[in-house]
């Protein structure tokens, strides 16, 4: 508590106190879209006056959807204009992880709408875009998850995510704030704080109106959680089924002014397997560990042009996939590079 | 040996007497009030369940009874809420559900489970037209409930009989504006028929509840006390046989009503041990507690027709709450006494019961909490201060699922001073406290709905599409519904934040 939100804190209760509630911590509701016909609106209201409402009306915007670029808004104001955050970017994250001695290298593509004010960030739209890993050491195992990209776009989500952007004597400092991210399971119950464990083969959540949580089958493939083809060195090796938790944080320096910048990720891998159609299953469904070497997990900032990766979220994530190559290349410094779409 | 055997025999007696009592407990009616305000008179404060407080210990720890002075209290307490709610804009007309869904249906042609109100007529209203009624706004967050302004009357008595053995105590908060309130909502897309806003769960109406407290403590020997107490209120069951002479003109219905009103209880007990002469040790379990209202509906048609409904309503519901405390004299000298104390509650707040008589849905459970209390008293002749602190966990997930349960993490101060004077050889208590407590800011952002073409709801920890991608209407694919469209009002996120303040003044008078 600041000593200026106190003092706020301390006056609009003595209002309170005398029963004049007007003004005081009232409700607030933000500019929003109410149907095809009405443009955006928004409201300020309070207990203390039911008449008040929408005040409506309001030119229509350009825009017909909350989704594409043109609903985006400039943002508020940075501290200073060298470290602003505001606006649309790609993120591309590589980490790598180690499993019974082999390497892979995974590759995470977000997209990010990003309203700053003063040091404070808000990820106002986080897309999940999907995620591939690459066998990096010889006996390496790469994965292929496209059949549940889809899916990682409509269950999982940044939205809503914090952090900062601080000015710093050499340029700027982003923290992003730990997220966890649950694939192939239900999202709210295992992303919450006490980090229920992750459910096994014989735990699949109910769609009933209890919504007991468990594994589901996100990929609609019949099989549970999502379903992972696994090859080595080019060949097939089969199917993996599971469900994955695992988190992430960025933190580190950033050049003032950069449309294109590096930052440290630590991040923790939780996967548990629900099933397998595949040869070698023991060595593929092994958990794997974060590599030692800090150097190796990082995160990719890009700055989007106004006419790059807009449209639906299907459509800016197909984008941010092709163009992740192009304006993060730095993201899979030593690895092969595969066009996606 | 014979007064040992007596004093075992008391103590077994007294044991089996209040764990009986807690086994027994029922339905009764609740005292979030009294949790929130912590004592009122005396100086319990937030820790009155390890600190003595006059009356109030009889809800506290009645075990501390015993060490309360004896006589009636009178006070006024004054409580204000300002709970700020803002809901985050919809992104895009896409989201909202459109009109003219009436007679849409599933590709099956099976009715969908709930027809929801067009979003633009719950925001706009709907103009009266030659075939339709006027519909009133009921825009989002129009109708809010965190902003309330509410004075109580404390009355506390304390008597002591057999030389001092036994101490009976009665604390209550009674509301100035009602004797009890008790307001409804829902805390989902439902409640877009009703305020189409979203409320705090844990405050607004469970403030608004006569909060009596009866207990007994018992000397067992000088340095350990039982006591045992039950709060007191009222459960409500209504029986409303209705008939409808026409369906079209409801206004013209004809209501009996047949209610009862019955009073319950619901125990808790404390422990005190002192092992020297300047440590206190406490512990206390209150059992849960709940306001319940029973309402069955009957509804007689002229043709004969007869179907019949019910709805429970569950308010003011308080867990089982385990308290462990300790407080120590640091300091003494002659009549002045500095004194420190501490106490942490454990609340099952897992088992939590909303307003419609419903459980959190799985996914988004609520937590068992552990407040912390710290708090010092300085006693300078007959002069008291004393000042404490206590954090309290938000027991509610973050709501970034269907339901929009609205609360925020606890930290409070409480305050006060007593001053104990003579007049006309009778003894009076005068004193007045001061309590500030933040709602630390929270938000949250819903997560996606998937949707799927067969128009059922796979995800119902989520945010409930309410128009299904499968709809049809008059044959053909419904315009609009492919996708998330939604009038949950928490949707596509929201925060709170906010301050409560609270304080009074009291008398009491020894005789």
């Amino acid at each position: 508590m600041n000593p200026r939100s106190i003092w706020s804190g301390v006056a609009c209760l003595g209002v309170g106190f005398i029963g004049v509630a007007g003004g005081c911590g009232s409700d607030q509701v933000q500019q929003g879209y109410y149907g095809a016909d009405g443009g955006p609106s928004s409201s300020s209201s309070s207990s203390s006056s039911s008449s008040s409402s929408s005040s409506g009306g309001g030119t229509t915007s350009s825009s017909s959807s909350g989704a594409d670029d043109a609903s985006f808004g400039e943002g508020g104001t940075p501290t200073s204009p060298t470290c602003n955050m505001n606006g649309r970017w790609l993120v591309a994250l590589r980490v790598l992880a180690d499993a019974i001695g082999q390497t892979q290298a995974s590759h995470n593509w977000f997209y990010y709408e990003m309203s700053q004010s003063a040091d404070q960030v808000t990820v106002t739209k986080g897309l999940h875009c999907g995620y591939e890993v690459v066998g990096i050491s010889a006996l390496g195992a790469s994965v292929d998850s496209h059949t549940s990209w889809p899916a990682f776009l409509t269950h999982d989500s940044d939205t809503g995510r914090k952090g900062t952007m601080e000015v710093t004597s050499s340029g700027c400092q982003l923290s992003i704030e730990k997220r966890y991210t649950v694939r192939g399971a239900t999202v709210p119950y295992y992303s919450q704080a006490s980090l229920p464990t992750m459910p096994t083969a014989s735990q699949e959540a109910s769609t009933d109106g209890g919504g007991t949580p468990g594994w589901e089958d996100w990929d609609m493939d019949g099989n549970p959680g999502i379903t992972l083809t696994v090859s080595e060195g080019g060949s097939p090796l089969g199917q993996l089924y599971c469900a994955q938790r695992d988190w992430n944080q960025y933190d580190g320096a950033v050049p003032g002014s950069a449309t294109s910048f590096k930052v440290p990720v630590t991040w923790a891998p939780d996967q548990d397997a629900l099933g397998y159609n595949m040869s070698m299953s023991s060595l593929v469904t092994q958990a794997s560990v974060p590599d030692s070497d800090p150097a190796q997990h990082y995160v990719w900032f890009a700055r989007l042009g106004p006419t790059q990766a807009t449209g639906t979220d299907t459509q800016i994530c197909t984008a941010i996939r092709s163009l992740a190559p192009t304006l993060t290349p730095g993201a899979l410094d030593g690895e092969t590079v595969i066009a996606h779409n | 040996m014979g007064r040992s055997v007596t004093r075992s025999a008391r103590r077994v007696v007294c044991g089996a007497l209040f764990g009986g009592a807690l086994l027994a407990a029922g339905d009764a009616a609740a005292s979030p009030l009294f949790e929130l305000a912590g004592g009122v008179g005396g100086q319990g404060g937030f820790n009155g369940r390890t600190v003595e407080g006059g009356a109030s210990s009889a809800y506290y720890n009645p075990a501390l009874l015993v060490e309360a002075t004896p006589g009636v209290s009178l006070g006024v307490f004054v409580l204000t809420q300002q709970i700020g709610i803002t809901l985050a804009g919809r992104p895009g007309p896409q989201y909202a559900v459109p009109e003219g869904i009436e007679n849409a249906s599933h590709a099956s042609g099976s009715a969908w489970g709930s027809y929801p109100i067009p979003t633009n007529w719950l925001q706009y209203g709907r103009q009266a037209s030659a075939t339709n009624v006027a519909l009133a706004a009921r825009p989002r967050q129009g109708d809010g409930s965190g902003h309330a302004t509410f004075a109580y009357q404390m009355l506390g008595f304390v008597a002591k009989l057999f030389h001092d053995q036994l101490t009976l105590g009665a604390y209550a908060l009674v509301p100035y504006s009602k004797f009890t309130g008790a307001d409804a909502f829902y805390s989902d897309e439902r409640e877009q028929y009703f305020t189409n806003s979203l409320h705090p769960e844990l405050y607004g109406d469970r403030l608004v509840g006569t909060s009596i407290a009866l207990a007994a403590g018992v000397k067992i020997t000088d340095a350990l006390s039982l006591g045992l107490g039950a709060t007191l209120s009222l459960t409500t069951q209504a029986y409303t046989p209705t008939f409808v002479a026409n369906a079209g003109e409801l206004q013209n219905i004809l209501v009996d009503s047949d209610v009862k009103v019955v009073a319950a209880l619901a125990p808790h007990l404390g422990v005190s041990y002192k092992p020297t002469p300047r440590l206190r040790l406490t512990a206390t379990a209150h059992a849960p507690e709940k306001l319940a209202i029973d309402t069955d509906f009957t509804f007689l048609l002229s043709n004969g027709v007869q179907q019949a409904a019910s709805a429970d309503f569950t308010h003011d519901y308080m867990p089982w709450q385990f308290g462990l405390g300790g407080s120590y004299d640091v300091w003494k000298a002659g009549s002045d006494t500095v004194m420190i104390a501490a106490t942490a509650v454990f609340g099952q707040w897992s088992r939590y019961i909303d307003r419609h008589s419903e459980a959190p849905i799985a996914a988004y459970g609520w937590y068992d909490t552990v407040t912390p209390v710290v708090g010092a008293r300085y006693q300078h002749g007959t002069t008291g201060f004393f000042l404490d602190t206590e954090y309290q966990p938000s027991p509610v997930p973050l709501q970034t699922g269907r339901t929009n349960y609205v609360d925020n993490d606890r930290v409070g101060f409480d305050g006060g001073v007593d001053y104990k004077f003579s007049l006309l050889d009778t003894w009076f208590h005068v004193g007045a406290q001061l309590e500030v407590q933040r709602l630390v800011p929270r938000y949250q952002s819903k997560l996606p709905t998937p949707t799927y073409p067969d128009g059922l709801n796979h995800t119902p920890a989520l945010v409930a599409d309410e128009v299904p991608d499968d709809s049809i209407l008059n044959g053909q694919p419904l315009a609009g519904a492919k996708g998330l469209q939604t009038n949950n009002p928490g949707w596509p996120g929201f925060g709170s934040d906010g301050w409560i303040l609270g304080g009074g003044l009291y008398l009491s008078v020894i005789p």
